[in-house]
């Protein structure tokens, strides 16, 4: 997903002189090529992460369109104040992209770890907020963060393949149905795509037919989505590379307790008010000791929709 | 008479009916930061009076210069000013803190025109400024950015990151502006988190440095005759104030960073300043 952002970043800097591409002392690697061609629009603040937001929100008022590019935790809760008033009070057209968020640096210990990150920033007016899940919707979303006029956070996890499916355009705000069902459905986001993908592959030995749902705009979250899902199905699940706090969980249950015609039981997947303390290059071993692999989300499914709801009306 | 000695007194008569009229709006709102108002009123009036190129009439003109009030606390005075330069109708300060008005206890930059960024959170619209002044670098433009920051202030981190950046940008297009009034919500400055040297802070950052008093008129039109400086460094002007200047038992006094006065305590502020406006009248007149 980083070279997807690398790629779509220089893509759109083509199109659109206004951009710029804004940096606290990361990526001159990674962006050497952008660095060369477009010497103009990027700007390396130093590792001062709080002034730099503050400094992009001058820069997007004045009608450029930054995007504020490094990892996780200190474009989020390192300068959270600077977000909250300088951009989101502003509503300035600043665009925060996160790079390594969940666990993805996983050798790198809990402060490079962002879990916390999508709670604190659902929780801002005017913020909206973009989870990819494949190198792909990386550069959709960049394009349509160009289109979209006001704060957007980017959220890059570090899937490196483009998922196979009939994925229609990308809208902010519309969830994308990876795979049709009819007993469950796993709401995902980020890299828990592709572990839903798997999930759902493996309930079909059990007869359940599960929806995939690649939930990519964790806000404004597709509520309609949820609802339908919520109308159909006898069990959801929502798995997310973040904590069970605040995140993609809170947004649908938020949904679906609100929702009368709601039937499913629900679940919520994620890190559970924890910080990772396991350190692995494989992610994939992180999400296994975590309880977040794709056989964890399968028996999670499997057992909600095997549950025996009691009759409310006998019990009365 | 001398026309620039003339000039000087109008516009010390212009600051002592501003600060009648900020005293006045606070009380009547029950608000707060009388003292934090006073100490940047001859600044803000020198600045809209003798340097931003705006236009109040268009206050989102691209090429405007453009002015940040970092220390959101002194909104009370900005407020007043604007209204008097014609942002907005000047009744709109009768509705300041109340119910359906724009002009809150701190300035929020999407409903009030001439209002840059929002401020309150100490440190965050220098940054902002910078902003500003990098984006009228990249766009060629000539435009200023002013920004006012108080001595409290420069206890945030943020402050001394934006300090850093605007000097490695050669952001000279950028005039800082320090409202030393050397008092904060607790006592002295210097009893808190001791600024010692901020000339000799910002010379080490990088910038140039003029040092004065911020509340003599012929002071800051000397200092605003060396900007913009010949080399490609930003410039602070270290404003040497008084908090609560203008009432002489608000003067330097810590209580009165958020107290408000009693009736008696009104009338004898507000006949310091009918007194200090009728002198300067008849020396105008003279």
């Amino acid at each position: 997903m980083r070279d997807a952002f690398i790629k779509s970043i220089y893509k759109v800097t083509k199109k659109n002189n206004e951009v710029l591409c804004m940096v606290g002392d990361i990526g001159a690697f990674l962006l050497r090529h952008y660095i060369k061609d477009f010497p103009n629009n990027f700007y390396n603040l130093g590792a001062a992460e709080a002034n730099l937001v503050g400094v992009a929100a001058g820069l997007a008022m004045s009608g450029k369109v930054p995007f504020v590019y490094t990892i996780t935790p200190f474009i989020t809760s390192r300068c959270y104040e600077q977000i909250k008033v300088d951009v989101c009070y502003n509503n300035s057209n600043v665009k925060l992209v996160g790079v390594g968020s969940g666990v993805s640096y996983g050798t790198m210990g809990s402060t490079h770890h962002s879990l916390e990150d999508v709670a604190i920033m659902r929780v801002l007016p005017n913020m909206i907020i973009i989870a990819p899940s494949d190198p792909q919707e990386v550069e959709e979303a960049v394009f349509a963060a160009v289109k979209y006029q006001g704060p957007t956070y980017i959220r890059l996890t570090l899937s490196s393949f483009s998922l196979d499916y009939d994925r229609g355009k990308f809208e902010i705000g519309k969830a994308r149905i990876v795979k049709k069902g009819i007993d469950a459905a796993i709401i995902a986001t980020g890299d828990m795509v592709t572990i839903a993908i798997e999930a759902a592959e493996t309930l079909k030995k059990d007869n359940i037919n599960c929806y995939v749902v690649n939930m990519h705009t964790i806000k404004p979250i597709d509520d309609a989505i949820v609802k339908k899902l919520s109308e159909e199905c006898k069990a959801i699940v929502s798995i997310e590379e973040h904590s069970t706090i605040g995140g993609l969980g809170s947004a649908v249950s938020s949904i679906l307790l609100q929702h009368p015609k709601n039937k499913a039981l629900y679940k919520i997947m994620g890190f559970n008010d924890i910080f990772c303390k396991e350190y692995s290059s494989d992610k994939l071993k992180i999400f296994e000791e975590y309880g977040l692999s794709a056989n964890h989300l399968a028996k999670a499914v499997r057992s909600l929709y095997n549950y025996d709801k009691p009759d409310y009306k006998k019990r009365r | 008479m001398k026309k620039i000695k003339k000039e000087v007194l109008e516009l010390e008569l212009k600051a002592a009916q501003m600060r009648k009229e900020i005293l006045e709006m606070i009380v009547s709102a029950k608000g707060t930061h009388i003292a934090s108002s006073f100490s940047i009123v001859d600044i803000l009036v020198f600045l809209y009076n003798k340097i931003l190129k705006i236009n109040p009439k268009k206050p989102n003109d691209p090429n405007r210069d453009k002015f940040v009030l970092s220390k959101g606390h002194g909104c009370a005075a900005l407020y007043v000013v604007l209204a008097n330069y014609g942002f907005f109708p000047k009744h709109f300060l009768k509705s300041y803190c109340s119910p359906g008005s724009i002009l809150g206890g701190h300035p929020d930059s999407t409903r009030i025109p001439g209002i840059e960024t929002s401020t309150g959170s100490l440190g965050h619209g220098f940054s902002v400024a910078v902003g500003f002044a990098l984006a009228n670098k990249i766009n060629k433009s000539s435009s200023r950015v002013y920004c006012l920051i108080g001595d409290g202030e420069c206890n945030e981190g943020a402050i001394w990151e934006a300090t850093m950046v605007a000097a490695h940008h050669k952001l000279n297009n950028l005039v800082l502006i320090l409202d030393d009034n050397k008092l904060m919500i607790s006592g002295f400055a210097k009893d808190i988190l001791d600024p010692l040297s901020f000339s000799d802070k910002f010379r080490a950052f990088g910038w140039n440095t003029i040092e004065i008093n911020g509340h003599s008129f012929e002071a800051l039109t000397n200092a605003f005759k060396k900007i913009p400086a010949k080399n490609n460094k930003p410039t602070v002007i270290i404003a040497n104030t008084i908090k609560g200047e203008g009432v002489s038992f608000m003067e330097n006094k810590k209580e009165w960073y958020s107290m408000l006065p009693n009736e008696q305590q009104l009338k004898e502020a507000l006949g310091e300043l009918n007194g200090r406006m009728k002198r300067l009248k008849a020396k105008i007149d003279k």
